[in-house]
């Protein structure tokens, strides 16, 4: 095996070879540091490699798997992790310079959970500041770049994450998604992301101040449906450290991986979802809903009538709750924020107390409404975000999809997000796998949504979808940097 | 607004300037029209949704 051969590995095809002892751990991680060394200069996806600490523990599952010890599908699987989640003696940064020098004496409880299952810890992916944007663009760790073209972001705030997976620089990654973190980089890269239920996964050890307490959510990140599915088994359930976890049990999450979808039924939210389709988006998902149905799949409208107020919800709730976290630093280091994040976290000082109240009414009002939408269907599919802009588009404000200007935010926040926040609003079940290439050859993202605690289906879904359309075959062509 | 942001200055030692305030009263004014959108929800029947121990729903 040598380096350009991680392009086309993924976790289910390396796990079985590296159980029969015909792939050593200790070479593949070997692999990965060679390729992170090459590639993270241009990149800059990781703001921390644990070169050493990774080779160590190599070798010691190398060691287990021979002697019989073979712990989980992701035993030897070589990962990363997203900078706001702690890891014991490794920087925790939670993409922020106020955080630079914190060392962690805890690892989250999905670190440890993934410790435990086996994994080798690559480092630590680079993500937006204090994980509150979608660009990555960070002030102090610098500009992750995306693998599909490096004038362009990745996406975020998990962007490190999502361009560590998209250009083979791990296996897998974790994220964390507020608003969309994981599915929207994910969309952006062209690879799988998903935010499980609220509450699915332990939020322990997640930086304060990274993500609202009753949207937030850790997801996973991978090249494939299937690997998504073997690292949300070992990371899912209950976890008594963090009070919001829930207590739902856990399923078998790739069961259902390669069963027939033709007896399910899609619903769509044309209403809202329409407007948010921009350049070749619509020909895009289109394209994707009629694959969905030569695959059986039967599709219905589905009326959600106060769609429209979800991101108002969104901004309302998550603002006043992350705000709350950063008290502390607010009063006594508030020029180590960004400038924007400053006046943005001052802003949400001034939200009056009762507007956050009334946002959890209208919520209430639409976790109904999505209760009864989910009578009539089996998952609900939506685009996922506009296509990633270019780095210097950020900074003006508008983006071009297929010769279509779009500005990127407006009061509600960004536009990328408005695909996504309705179901860190709900909580529901929701992953992107990529549907296809702007003509910019910029990846797009399907989002297909289930019934809380039904990832299963969700991933039964994607995946028959992407073994059908076949998009994660293409890989971004990364051959010529760092040689 | 602007007294409000004054207070809210003094009282956090943030220092701002007087065009960071009036960025940050743009921003204010900006988001308003969200404010007015669920001021105008009817919500008279319904509890705030402040556990979220959701279940699945049925079929």
């Amino acid at each position: 095996m040598t380096e350009s051969d991680l392009e086309n590995l993924t976790i289910a095809e390396s796990s079985a070879r590296i159980k029969s002892g015909e792939l050593s751990p200790v070479k593949l991680t070997d692999l990965f540091l060679q390729r992170i060394a090459r590639l993270n200069p241009s990149l800059n996806a990781y703001t921390t490699v644990r070169a050493d600490s990774a080779k160590a523990e190599a070798k010691i599952a190398e060691q287990q798997i021979r002697s019989g010890n073979y712990r989980s599908p992701l035993h030897g699987i070589p990962i990363s992790i997203k900078d706001n989640l702690a890891t014991i003696r490794v920087p925790t940064t939670g993409g922020s310079k106020i955080l630079v020098d914190w060392k962690p004496d805890f690892d989250a409880t999905v670190v440890a959970k993934l410790k435990e299952a086996g994994v080798i810890i690559l480092g630590k992916t680079n993500m937006h500041e204090w994980a509150l944007g979608g660009t990555t663009i960070n002030p102090f760790f610098g500009t992750t770049r995306n693998p599909w073209d490096l004038a362009r972001v990745p996406g975020g705030s998990s962007g490190g994450s999502a361009t560590a997976v998209a250009a083979a620089m791990c296996l897998a990654s974790i994220g964390t998604d507020s608003a969309g973190s994981v599915r929207n980089p994910a969309a952006m890269c062209g690879i799988v992301g998903l935010k499980p239920t609220y509450g699915r996964i332990s939020c322990f050890g997640g930086v304060p101040g990274t993500g609202a307490y009753s949207t937030n959510h850790f997801g996973v990140l991978t090249r494939t449906v299937k690997d998504c599915a073997l690292v949300l088994q070992e990371i899912a359930g209950y976890d008594p450290k963090d009070p919001l976890s829930a207590t739902e049990p856990t399923d078998v999450y790739s069961a259902k991986i390669g069963q027939e979808i033709g007896h399910l039924k899609a619903g769509l939210i044309g209403s809202y979802y329409d407007k948010l389709m921009f350049g070749k988006v619509e020909q895009i998902f289109a394209a994707a809903l009629k694959q969905l149905e030569l695959l059986g799949m039967k599709t219905e409208q589905l009326s959600i009538p106060h769609m429209d107020a979800t991101p108002a919800v969104h901004t309302v709730v998550s603002r006043a709750e992350i705000v709350s976290d950063h008290d502390h630093y607010l009063r006594t280091r508030a020029r180590d924020y960004s400038p924007e994040l400053l006046y943005r976290h001052i802003h949400a000082l001034m939200f009056p107390a009762g507007s956050y109240v009334t946002a959890q009414r209208v919520r209430r009002l639409i976790a109904e409404e999505f209760e009864r939408a989910f009578e009539r269907v089996d998952v609900i599919i939506t685009p996922v975000s506009i296509p990633a802009p270019k780095i210097e588009e950020c900074g003006r404000g508008v983006t071009d999809v297929d010769g279509e200007k779009v500005s990127l935010r407006d009061a509600r926040g960004s536009t990328w997000g408005l695909s996504t926040v309705p179901f860190n609003v709900t909580g529901h079940p929701a992953i992107s796998v990529c549907c296809g290439f702007t003509s910019a050859e910029q990846p797009v993202g399907l989002q297909i949504v289930g019934r809380p605690f039904e990832e299963s289906t969700v991933l039964q879904v994607a995946a028959s979808y992407e073994q059908a359309a076949g998009w994660y075959r293409r890989k971004p062509r990364l051959g010529g940097i760092g040689r | 607004m602007k007294e409000w942001l004054q207070k809210l200055d003094r009282e956090y030692g943030f220092q701002l300037t007087e065009a960071e305030m009036d960025r940050i009263l743009n921003e204010v004014k900006a988001a308003e029209p969200l404010f007015q959108q669920l001021n105008a929800i009817d919500v008279r029947s319904k509890t705030p949704f402040v556990r979220l121990d959701i279940k699945g729903a049925k079929k």
